[in-house]
């Protein structure tokens, strides 16, 4: 039995912890996707009351320095993530846990509902030069960077599973954030398509 | 086919879930007319040409929306949140 811990994120042991393990396979001697799982990570559901919607924007804005358009992410420390109408995903790396649930519960508990989803949610990095390819197996979305390019988030399917998608950096470097009984499910269907393009699972 | 999300832009139809006729009202009265509450509950048009239908972006936004759609060219006329569409009772006499 593993030992108690005192670290409060401890507790939080993702679906892929024994999964995503470091790994390389090369193809003609290069790899040209990355998939990393980092952890832990604070995901917190947003959704604006009835009404609240311009109250929802204001206090983002004042907090956090921009409400992000729709489609869109913003935020360094906390990223909010715009993906439906009055509707934002944060997501925050490196917090206590509770710690991101209970800032923004403070901030908007009475204009939104507010939902940890840090335990429901995983989030899976996706990187390197062909990460674009591999997406366009499995979601109907346009990821020509011109239509999809830094900064872009959007609720789409991916091999037939419901995935949020935020393109973090030009590199490209995508997160993909999948409801947690999913999660294998998805680092399979990843990892089955990354094959042929050479992938290194990075611990 | 490609529907495009008044919030999510142009996707698959492969992300949304159809219910159908956006036409029918609920009755006010839950102990209204029973004939009323029969056209509401089993009756739906099933016309050629234009359709308005409720389209749920199940796999995107998660917003219903109405859905203008010609269901003999599959041609998608207007894409309209369902919460700021126009309900309209289905005329008289139609089936
Ligand atoms: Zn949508």
């Amino acid at each position: 039995m593993p030992e108690a811990s005192t670290d409060p994120t401890a507790r939080r042991l993702g679906p892929l912890a024994g999964l995503a393990l470091p790994e390389r396979h090369e193809v003609e001697g290069d790899v040209g996707i990355t998939l990393e799982v980092p952890g832990p990570v604070s995901i917190v559901g947003v959704e604006a009351r009835r009404g609240k919607s311009v109250t929802l924007s204001r206090r983002v804005k004042k907090a956090y320095g921009e409400m992000p358009k729709p489609n869109r992410g913003a935020g360094e420390t906390v990223r909010l993530l715009h993906v439906a109408p009055d509707t934002l995903l944060c997501l925050a790396e490196d917090r206590a846990e509770g710690a991101l649930h209970a800032e923004l519960r403070e901030l908007l508990g009475d204009a939104a509902a507010v939902v940890d989803q840090s335990h429901g949610r995983t989030l899976i990095r996706l990187g390197g030069p062909k990460a674009r390819e591999l997406l366009a197996f499995g979601t109907g979305i346009d990821l020509a960077p011109e239509v999809f390019g830094p900064g872009a988030c959007a609720a789409t399917m991916l091999g037939h599973v419901a995935v949020t998608l935020h393109l973090r950096s030009t590199a490209p470097t995508f997160d993909l954030i999948v409801a947690r009984a999913f999660a294998e499910s998805l680092w399979d269907w990843l990892k089955g398509r990354a094959g042929r393009f050479g992938y290194e699972v990075v611990g | 086919m490609i529907v495009t999300c008044p919030f999510c832009g142009d996707r698959p139809s492969e992300e949304f879930g159809v219910l159908g006729d956006a036409a029918p009202v609920r009755p006010a009265d839950p102990a209204g007319d029973p004939e009323a509450w029969y056209d509401y509950v089993y009756l739906r048009a099933n016309p050629r040409g234009a359709h308005r239908e409720y389209w749920h972006h199940v796999g995107g936004c998660r917003q219903w929306l109405v859905v203008t759609r010609d269901t003999t060219t599959h041609d998608i006329a207007a894409v309209e949140p369902a919460r700021l569409a126009k309900q309209t009772a289905p005329e008289k006499g139609e089936p």
